[in-house]
């Protein structure tokens, strides 16, 4: 395996000189963000690399509006509120969910949606809401369980339905003026789910490289030696280099499924505001399952700290150290923005792995 | 150094319905007959010893030392039994290990126990006799103690105080003023068994898994350690906050950075998939059977055998090393050939899915 | 995002099945790999098989995994496999 990345580690080294300029490439995964840094990878790379980590942390995207309409469905009497881990301490409005907890909410963490409709199960007399967060991956988990829901008819089981699609976001980013990039190291489990030909139209619209890599530090450096190639020559095409689980066509059983519980959607996105068709909705006869008509829980507005530079950061245009709150007011104890909330979130992953790197760099 | 807060919601309201399970009961607390039988009937048998039989107010302890070492701890987990221990073996446990890494022989223990109304007396039961069983595998007494029952909240609580003294062994001068460039870092034993067995055994996380808590007194080992003539600077338990959390504090109260190989730290292949499964990473997760020693250059050899030669100790291994770099911090070369910044983590740490 | 695992089916009923980790077992549903069989690999994410994965795939990953950390050289993981072997006998032996 060391001679597999001395051997990757020489060649993205030599195409990086022979580019001779800056590079700069966005990965829209925030497993690739914690990977490069847990691995190390991202003390590796060259000098004039810039591995950017864009929209790729759903708990980062996910609005304040969300969170506070979450905060409002766990404030209810009798209301069990199941989440996965991340979603406990973003900010919304008035305060967190772990805070809500503390104040008496019924709030449960859970590794799956099918646990929170156990739990419905467990307790008829308690309604039971999910907390559906996280991009193509994750929806098929929570289509899964709402067709379970309704084949069992579980009447205490709703869904606060908050996903969102990748490849909507990736093409708004591309549509913004100011926006320079080189190319897109691809999420490898959403591309699992929605196969590696769904990037064709970045690499042929945008003339964006796109690489499908996986999160072995192996498989990550393989993938942006594959990017380099590509911004060397002038070319953009999609590359598939987690073939082992990722498909041109993706998994048409999620798909389907996807297809028939939700409908695409306009949604907001934290820090980037409105996305044409980048969320889902639930599909009509699926509505029954919705916690905000369920509580008639009306979604507010959304008031973004006006320091906080988070949308510059998930956009790629500044570093998370470039923003005057990074490391002051804003650390992973008290979190302004929604980077640093999450331990995928790139400020939060900055600062874990990365908050010394000029010190280091001194050093070495 | 246990408190692991219920990462699940408490069902407060699911009455007791079921029979032939005897509980405690508010009155069990109140200071009267019941209180003077449960002590009698379910702890004095487990824990007797001629100075606790006395039931005084409090110990009198014959004592022959310089120096009293003296330490206090609070235990709350969730559930209260899991693989491989329970809050009775992790009160008893992390309060000897506490008194262990300074330098000192632990002597005697307290033993506080708030109890919640509802607690069934067989759950009780077995964890007295845990407390019981780990404090003869410490080789140390519980001299005195307390009962107070707390009105019902889960039906399933139990809160655990222990305090211990411990004489100082003589020569022994734990510091991290001691701490110098050169000095090796080791790890008694396997990382993040504990943690991860908690976690496995939640309401909303749970799955099957061979994994055991480590949790065991230190005691035995480390005094062979400390009497050896090995010059070790600074010993501690890698409780809460893991490895990650203990390499911070020597980092910065040392002033020197410290850093150590990824290739070199010993897990099991069973809490390596753990941790991936749930996105944790394993140098922040807790043990409770494992202490950080930092010891100089030329001993580090010697102290690492010697911790192999014990049960407890035999998978410790050289980890890294104590160097003069500024700032302070602790740096971890990875097997890939990188390196990062390893921090204590920021609290409770969540499984990831996303 | 989209933490995911290459783990082990070890058995199958209907669309629910148990999978393997390094010895750590999961409930998963498998709706998502239609036609998967017991001792094949899948990637499980949220409780659920994503894909399925061939044999030398999920291998190499966890080939990875081990070569990680210390602890094969050492024989390691027999001996926690001891270890676990005989806190067990222990703990048939309370009242649990």
């Amino acid at each position: 395996m060391m001679h597999e990345m001395q051997k990757l580690r020489v060649e993205l080294n030599r195409r990086c000189d022979a580019i001779g300029r800056e590079i700069r490439v966005m990965e829209v995964c925030g497993t690739h963000t914690v990977a490069a840094f847990r691995s190390g990878i991202r003390s590796m790379l060259p000098d004039n690399f810039r591995l950017i980590s864009g929209p790729g942390c759903p708990v980062c995207v996910t609005a304040q509006r969300y969170i506070d309409a979450a905060i409002d469905l766990a404030s209810l009497p009798n209301v069990i509120v199941a989440t996965y881990g991340d979603m406990l301490r973003v900010p919304g409005l008035s305060g967190s969910l772990e805070k809500q907890r503390a104040k008496g909410a019924d709030l449960r963490v859970v590794t799956s949606a099918l646990r929170a409709l156990q739990i419905a199960r467990d307790h008829p007399e308690s309604e039971v809401v999910f907390l559906g967060v996280g991009f193509e991956t994750t929806s098929p988990a929570t289509a899964l369980t709402i067709l379970e829901a309704a084949r069992d008819q579980v009447p205490n089981f709703s869904v606060l339905v908050s996903h969102k699609l990748v490849v909507p976001a990736m093409v708004a980013l591309l549509e913004c003026d100011d926006m320079s990039i080189d190319g897109f190291l691809c999420p490898g489990h959403v591309s699992v789910i929605i196969g590696s030909n769904a990037y064709a139209p970045i690499a042929s619209r945008f003339g964006k490289p796109c690489v499908v890599g996986g999160f072995e530090p192996e498989q990550i450096l393989k993938a942006l030696v594959h990017l380099t190639r590509q911004i060397e020559y002038g070319e953009s095409y999609v590359e598939n280099v987690y073939p082992a689980v990722v498909t041109e066509s993706g998994n048409a059983t999620a798909m389907d499924i996807l297809r028939r519980v939700f409908v695409p959607g306009d949604t907001v996105w934290r820090a980037l505001g409105v996305i044409p068709m980048s969320g889902f909705d639930l599909a009509p006869e699926f509505q029954a399952f919705d916690a905000l008509r369920r509580f008639d829980i009306h979604v507010g507005e959304d008031f973004d700290n006006p320091s906080c530079r988070c949308g510059e950061v998930i956009l790629g245009r500044i570093e998370p150290c470039e923003c005057a709150l990074f490391g002051n007011e804003c650390t992973p104890l008290t979190p302004i923005g929604p980077c640093m909330v999450s331990s995928e979130g790139t400020c939060a992953a900055w600062f874990k792995y990365n908050r010394h790197a000029i010190a280091m760099g001194a050093r070495s | 150094m246990t408190t692991i807060h219920s990462l699940v919601g408490n069902d407060v309201s699911r009455p007791i319905v079921e029979t032939g399970v005897e509980r405690i009961v508010l009155a069990h607390g109140g200071g009267g007959e019941l209180t003077g039988q449960l002590i009698a009937e379910r702890i004095m048998p487990a824990l007797a010893n001629e100075d606790l039989a006395t039931l005084d107010d409090s110990a009198v302890l014959p004592w022959c030392s310089d120096h009293v070492v003296f330490t206090t701890d609070s235990y709350v987990v969730t559930p209260l039994e899991f693989p491989g221990g329970d809050i009775g073996a992790l009160a008893v446990a992390g309060t000897v290990n506490d008194l262990a890494v300074m330098g000192a022989e632990p002597v005697a223990l307290s033993l506080g126990l708030i109890i919640e109304e509802g607690l069934p007396l067989e759950t009780l039961d077995r964890i007295v006799a845990s407390i019981s069983q780990t404090a003869k595998r410490a080789g140390i007494r519980v001299v005195t103690g307390d009962t107070k029952v707390i009105e019902r909240r889960t039906g399933e609580g139990l809160f655990v105080n222990t305090a211990g003294v411990g004489r100082l062994i003589a020569g022994c001068r734990m510091s991290m003023s001691r701490v110098t460039p050169g000095d090796q870092v080791l790890v008694s034993g396997t990382l993040g068994e504990h943690g991860l067995t908690i976690m496995s055994v939640r309401g909303g996380i749970q799955f099957d898994t061979t994994l055991r808590s480590d949790v065991t007194p230190l005691n035995g080992m480390i005094r062979r350690l400390v009497t050896s003539g090995a010059e070790i600077k600074f010993m501690r338990d890698a409780t809460r906050g893991g490895l990650a959390g203990v390499l911070a504090d020597v980092s910065e109260r040392s002033g020197f950075s410290v850093e150590i190989e990824e290739s070199a730290l010993p897990m099991t292949i069973g809490a390596r998939y753990a941790a991936d499964m749930l996105g944790l990473d394993p140098l922040t997760i807790a043990n409770e059977g494992k202490i950080v020693c930092v010891v100089a250059n030329r001993d580090a050899d010697a102290v690492c055998d010697m911790m192999r030669a014990c049960a407890e100790g035999r998978h410790a291994a050289i980890i890294g090393r104590v160097v003069d770099s500024t700032p302070p911090l602790v740096e971890l070369k990875t097997t890939a050939g990188g390196a990062r910044i390893v921090q204590r983590p920021y609290g409770e740490e969540l499984p990831r899915i996303c | 995002m989209c933490l995911a695992v290459p783990a082990k089916v070890i058995s199958l009923e209907g669309e629910d099945g148990v999978v393997d980790l390094g010895g750590n077992r999961l409930s998963v549903r498998m709706a998502l790999t239609p036609g998967i069989r017991v001792d094949q690999w899948v990637l499980v994410h949220a409780g659920f098989s994503i894909a399925k994965i061939e044999t030398s795939d999920a291998l190499e990953t966890w080939g990875y995994l081990k070569a990680c950390y210390a602890g094969d050289a050492t024989g390691l993981d027999r001996d926690a496999d001891e270890m676990v072997a005989s806190s067990r006998v222990a703990a048939e032996g309370t009242a649990r």
